[in-house]
């Protein structure tokens, strides 16, 4: 085991038999910290904090498809970093200086939150921001959807970002407010709290909608994101920020360079496979299939 | 209330602090001459406007001119910003640092959409942490990060977060009452000292806390300062909050969207309008209600500039015995809440205020005024019924007491619910939309 997995519970207590660690998933961390009482999952050093407000990490967001619920830490360095994954896919989608973004998404959602540094205290500037864009967010509930469509009107952003669950209240608001999204957007891209959204889905959204719709991978205890291609329809990864290791049974692990304050090594996202590199759009980029 | 500095009264912030009412005074009228002078050389919305009303900011010296400056009103920008679209209604001053958010202002006329650069957030966000400080933050305590991020509080919050040094916590989802069990976890978690909360989330996470079988000191029991914003509370509110969560301090904050900022000292009624956020006018006798009109005083972002967003209260420049200089304003409610009794003009906060000082044990109840009651020239209340079924007697006593404070005769019902919105309960509803 590495020295920074060394003396965090919840790695201590999974070794494999090669000397590291073993794969885990979500309901793994959940398990841990429903049993040790540890809001982490031990995976701070030396493990449950029982309120010592000097022991908190800087920063400390609560995993949305977390039961019960788990919590990840982050220092600026890490939310920079994990904002940069968020700033390549939205560069690679064409978002460009001048622009905005919408978010039809929580508020604390790490899309929203790495979005722009004016969120988050000690990211400094977030995805948005380096990309010279500006940001709105109307917030994640379904009762949201109509005044989600007049901000499309009004601020007339370049790129949208919708969470599948309230998709269907905010194609309802859209018709009723008379506004299309071909007319306004480039691209819509649909995101859930843990993985990607079905791909049937989103061909239905895409023929509803009439705009290009893209898929958002994501495994928010690992601080992985990733966006689909548009040229080859796998999910581009950053080589820099992410291993990513096929596991026995067709899924796929990925361990998070960058996180140290609870670190993420050999997370597994679910089933999907490693392909290897070769997108005509980004030749030298790691790729995945979702499954 | 608040830590106390030498003397007993607020410990200052900075030495804006430390100044007199007049020397406050003479600080706002400087700064204001600069917000209009931005204003009118940079800013279309209100260029127009000033030369429309023929006021030239060069003329402006004290803060008598004000009076030439003309009013905003929501519906004004509304129409702006659907004219310009994209471009903003006109009274924007983005700064040349790229990456900017949008928030927004909804309410029954429509929603506004404004506009902060990372400018405006260094500037704002400083002042903000003025009325956090005098509201008893200090460093060394979790703070959860509470506010949506369509709010312009999201980014001010942060930088506080940011400048003190806290562990700052996002709890997922957003605090509306269906993430109560979240967020009651999380304070038992993270057991901060200082809690801010929109009014309605401390009794869904009062009930929240009841459904899982804990008390409120399992929820509050770190809370040292509680701090309400989102609707006015009254003296008895007050009371109850404490006593529903044994917070030792509860204080109340206030702002807007649009600029408007004052918090508590608890030294006297009223809250200290912050003085690097807002200028603060109540065009009325001193003490007496009339309009809020406010301007900012952070010469970026979406600028708004003597505007009356539709709040009613008073403003007392009386000196404080906390020693802050500037006045307290008390917003008791909206004006699109007003409605007429026996000849007179009152607020829900006139009913609230009254239910609480006739039956104390109704203190922090909640109820609404039904339209169909006022239209018939009555005092009609939907009261959530108390639990232990004493509704009879409850109904007898609120009307006959009642109809003594307001000279018409009360009714009281006592429906199944009452809907909780962002804010509250509606305190002016139709019986019809809510199915009473």
């Amino acid at each position: 085991m590495t020295p920074l997995l060394t003396g965090r519970p919840f790695y201590d207590a999974r070794p494999d038999p090669a000397g590291g660690t073993a794969p885990w998933t979500l309901d793994d961390l959940c398990d841990f910290a429903a049993g040790s009482g540890d809001p982490y999952g031990g995976r701070l050093p030396g493990g449950r904090s029982d309120g010592d407000a000097g022991r908190w990490p800087p920063f400390s967001l609560e995993l949305e498809a977390g039961e019960p619920p788990v919590w990840v830490g982050l220092d600026p360095a890490e939310l920079t970093a994990w904002s940069a994954a968020l700033e390549a896919i939205l560069a690679r989608w064409g978002v460009s200086p001048g622009d905005t973004v919408g978010f039809y998404e929580y508020g604390s959602s790490p899309l929203v939150l790495l979005s722009a540094g004016s969120y988050v205290p000690g990211l400094g500037r977030g995805a948005t921001d380096r990309l010279g864009a500006d940001m709105f967010c109307n917030d994640g509930m379904g009762n949201m959807a109509l005044r989600m469509a007049e901000a499309i009107r009004v601020v007339r952003p370049a790129a949208l970002v919708v969470r599948a669950d309230v998709a269907a209240p905010f194609t309802e608001a859209l018709e009723m407010s008379g506004v299309s999204l071909g007319d306004v957007l480039r691209w819509v891209a649909v995101t859930v709290p843990d993985g990607a959204p079905f791909p049937n889905d989103v061909a239905r959204w895409s023929e509803r909608w009439g705009i290009p719709v893209r898929r958002i991978l994501r495994g928010d205890a690992a601080f992985f994101l990733a966006g689909d291609c548009p040229a080859c329809g796998l999910f581009h990864v950053d080589g820099d920020a992410y291993g990513l290791e096929a596991l026995p049974g067709g899924e796929t692990a990925v361990t998070t360079r960058f996180a140290t304050t609870t670190p993420a090594v050999r997370y597994s996202l679910g089933p999907a496979e490693p392909v290897p590199a070769g997108c005509p759009d980004e030749p030298a980029a790691l790729r995945l299939r979702w499954l | 209330m608040s830590p106390a500095g030498p003397g007993g009264g607020v410990e200052p912030f900075d030495d804006l602090d430390r100044l007199s009412p007049a020397a406050l005074d003479g600080w706002w009228a400087a700064r204001l001459a600069e917000v209009l002078a931005v204003a009118a050389d940079e800013l279309p919305f209100h260029r127009d406007r000033f030369a429309a009303a023929g006021f030239d900011p060069e003329t402006f010296a004290t803060l008598a001119d004000l009076a030439a400056v003309p009013l905003m009103r929501k519906a004004d920008v509304l129409a702006a910003q659907r004219a310009a679209g994209a471009l903003g209604a006109g009274i924007e001053r983005l700064g040349p640092t790229p990456g900017r958010i949008v928030t927004m202002s909804s309410g029954t006329s429509g929603t506004s959409f404004l506009r902060w650069p990372r400018e405006w957030r260094e500037v704002q966000g400083a002042s903000s942490l003025r009325a956090h400080w005098w509201a008893g933050l200090r460093p060394g305590t979790p703070f959860l990060l509470v506010a949506p991020g369509w709010h312009v509080y999201a980014a001010v919050q942060s930088y506080i977060v940011e400048r003190l040094g806290l562990p700052g916590v996002v709890v997922s989802g957003t605090y509306l009452p269906r993430f109560s069990d979240r967020i009651v976890e999380a304070v038992r978690r993270f057991r901060p000292r200082f809690l801010i909360l929109f009014l309605p989330m401390v009794f869904s996470l009062l009930a929240e806390a009841r459904r899982q079988g804990l008390g409120p000191a399992d929820v509050f029991g770190s809370v040292e300062r509680l701090v309400v914003t989102g609707a006015p509370i009254t003296a008895g509110m007050r009371d109850h909050l404490r006593a529903v969560t044994g917070a030792a301090h509860v204080i109340e904050l206030a702002g807007s969207s649009e600029n408007l900022l004052a918090a508590e000292c608890g030294a006297a009624p009223g809250l200290h309008v912050v003085p690097d956020t807002c200028h603060v006018e109540v065009p009325a006798p001193a003490g007496e209600r009339g309009p809020v009109v406010h301007t900012t005083m952070v010469p970026w972002g979406s600028m708004y500039i003597r505007y009356d967003g539709g709040d009613i209260g008073t403003l007392d420049p009386s000196p404080c015995p906390c020693g802050l200089p500037s006045p307290r304003l008390k917003i008791l409610g909206r004006a699109e809440h007003e409605f007429v009794l026996a000849g007179r003009r009152w607020l829900p906060y006139d009913v609230q205020a009254a239910i609480e000082e006739e039956v104390p044990e109704l203190a922090g109840a909640t109820f609404a005024i039904t339209t169909e009651g006022l239209a018939a020239g009555r005092l009609r209340l939907l009261l959530q019924a108390p639990g232990d079924g004493s509704t009879a007697a409850l109904e007898a006593a609120l009307a006959r007491r009642l109809r003594d404070r307001f000279a018409v005769e009360v009714e009281v019902r006592f429906p199944r619910s009452l809907p909780l919105l962002m804010k509250g309960v509606t305190p002016v509803v139709s019986e019809r939309d809510i199915g009473a």
